[in-house]
């Protein structure tokens, strides 16, 4: 085809649109951002004089003091139309974590260097690309990985041999979604999002068995899937806000009311939300807790902007953007990958990135793929763009700063790992 | 800042910003919040934006929010012939635009719609998408190679123009 045919194509595709006048919306936009400002740091004054009169409370109290997390005020989740003041009062009021200390803060990394770091063997081969034509898959005990070029599937098991397992005839998936697939954090289990309904299997044998989809859920516009490692039967599965738990073995369906890319599951149960309350108030919140136990909350607009997370029992991983682009910058103003330890959510440490166009951060070329131990977390970074690029997985001891080169894969693969047994380096 | 001067860009490329948006997207209403919270940041950053290229900055914001939106919902909005209609004089050719951008992949869409429709240079939409100049011919011959294999319809229409 001609380029100037396709330019007038998509002219004519598009040429009812009209803007209105979005100018007056912009600066009535940047107005409020300043008068949220203003609020904010009211707010945080406040909220220091809170803080010192309880600390003053608690110290009168004598030796009766619960160890156990208290449960803070629960932060506002409802549409921006029904926000009131006193939703902003329960904002104002959730505590802030304390104050980056400067020592915490690691010396800036480019990730373009990535293939420049040392390597280290987790458990994972140096090259995670399928061979041509593996054996079918039978039974292995658990799987290490499972990469899916969108036709079949392809598993890696522990002593590093590749097996194929195909997609059932019948699972295409719709005409204009990806599938998904995700392994459970164990291993043992693979699902896959098909046309109708979802497909799983255990890895350790048996058939490929189908689940109904929840009511509500609609197939052709696509989805997300995360396998928890803790009840490898229940999967998570989300569309736009709505997301459902699933028990894979008796079809149970439970509505979650959480936004799944946002959401972090660690060990024991702990489930760790990034809220961002949008307009007016653009606050934003990070809450954790247990199911049936007290949930946590903090206001962290000071962290700026959390993506691609990644939480075990103690702590939260997590791809740190900042909103003043393309400034000069302190180090902790610099996009990077941050550790945060959820006992007070003070950050454990802090690794400032080079990246000019916010690929990594607003562009979600980089995310935490899940804590290998206490101390490291494997860390998946895109490099090269999502056609040709190549997908290099990395390891960052948050304690020492270490950076080691664990595996990578092209960038049109997908691959699920099964994190939580790997090794740690 | 100088409202006015901010007020006077706008008018002139707000249009081809939601257009363009629009492409990336297939949701009028989705490409118009993404246009709207980029001119926002325009605006917070006019002063300095204002002797620089505010467009680029408009459109790397736009690309990179709609990116990592997709990456985090990998979802495509489903065709409907009433929505073509309210974005085209022709619905018959919105709509098969619309469902062969949906088959490529956000980055070769992003490509697509910044070179062949906002007419960027492979420099300019290399330094929109973060991506080196060979990375954009690259993604760009793909595009076409996948609209001419997976959209045949798309070039029954473009022969319908001539």
């Amino acid at each position: 085809m001609r380029e100037s045919e396709l330019r007038d194509l998509l002219e004519r595709a598009t040429d009812r649109i009209d803007a209105g006048d979005l100018a007056e919306a912009a600066l009535a936009g940047t107005t409020a951002a300043h008068r949220r400002r203003r609020v904010y740091a009211a707010g945080v004054a406040a909220a220091s004089v809170l803080v010192v009169v309880l600390a003053g409370l608690t110290l009168g109290g004598g030796g009766d003091q619960d160890p156990s997390p208290a449960p803070s005020p629960t932060p506002p989740t409802s549409s921006p139309s029904s926000s009131t003041d006193a939703e902003l009062d329960a904002l104002l009021a959730l505590p802030t974590p304390p104050s980056v200390d400067p020592a915490v803060i690691q010396p800036m990394w480019d990730p373009e260097a990535v293939a420049d770091l040392p390597g280290v063997d987790i458990g994972l081969p140096a090259d995670l690309t399928p061979p041509d034509s593996p054996p079918a898959l039978t039974s292995i005990p658990a799987a290490l990985a499972v990469v899916d070029d969108e036709q079949q599937l392809f598993v890696l098991d522990a002593a590093g041999a590749w097996s194929r397992l195909a997609y059932p005839e019948q699972a295409l998936p719709a005409e204009f979604a990806s599938p998904a697939s995700a392994l459970s954090r164990d291993g043992t289990r693979i699902v896959f999002t098909g046309r109708s309904t979802l497909w799983s299997r255990d890895v350790r044998g048996g058939d490929w068995r189908e689940v109904s989809y929840p009511d509500g859920f609609l197939a052709l516009e696509g989805w997300q899937v995360h396998l928890e490692p803790q009840v490898a039967e229940m999967l998570r599965l989300g569309r736009k806000s709505r997301s459902w738990a699933i028990d894979l073995d008796t079809g149970t369906v439970e509505e979650l009311g959480v936004d799944l890319g946002n959401t972090a599951w660690g060990g024991g149960d702990v489930t760790v939300r990034i809220q961002f309350t949008g307009k007016p108030y653009d606050m934003r919140v990070i809450s954790w807790g247990i199911p049936g136990g007290p949930e946590r909350s903090w206001r962290t607009n000071a962290l700026h902007s959390l993506t691609g997370p990644a939480a075990d029992q103690q702590s939260l991983a997590a791809v740190r953007g900042v909103g003043s682009y393309g400034e000069p910058r302190e180090p902790f103003e610099r996009n990077g990958l941050i550790a945060l330890d959820l006992d007070d959510l003070s950050t454990r440490a802090y690794l400032p990135i080079v990246d000019p166009n916010y690929s990594y951060t607003d562009g979600g070329a980089m995310a935490v793929r899940g804590w290998l131990d206490a101390d490291t977390v494997l860390v998946e970074v895109l490099l090269g763009g999502a056609e040709t690029g190549i997908r290099h997985l990395f390891v960052w001891n948050v304690e020492t700063g270490d950076l080691s080169r664990a595996s990578q894969l092209p960038a049109d693969l997908d691959v699920a790992l099964a994190s939580w047994i790997f090794a740690s380096p | 800042m100088d409202a006015t001067e901010f007020t006077e860009w706008v008018a002139g490329n707000q249009r081809q910003l939601v257009r363009s948006a629009y492409l990336l997207t297939g949701d009028l209403h989705r490409a118009q919040d993404l246009v709207q919270e980029a001119l926002v940041k325009v605006a917070l950053r006019w002063t300095r934006l204002r002797l620089g290229n505010p467009g680029a900055y408009a459109r790397t914001i736009i690309v990179h929010d709609n990116i990592s939106w997709w990456r985090r919902r990998r979802e495509y909005p489903v065709a409907d012939m009433a929505d073509a209609a309210a974005v085209s004089s022709d619905p018959d050719a919105a709509h098969v635009v619309r469902r062969a951008l949906a088959r490529l992949t956000p980055s070769q869409r992003a490509v697509v719609v910044l070179r062949h429709f906002d007419d960027l240079t492979e420099r300019e939409t290399a330094s929109i998408l973060g991506v080196s100049v060979g990375t954009v011919k690259s993604q760009n011959a793909a595009a076409l190679a996948r609209l001419r294999e997976r959209a045949p319809e798309l070039l029954d229409l473009i022969g319908r123009t001539r």
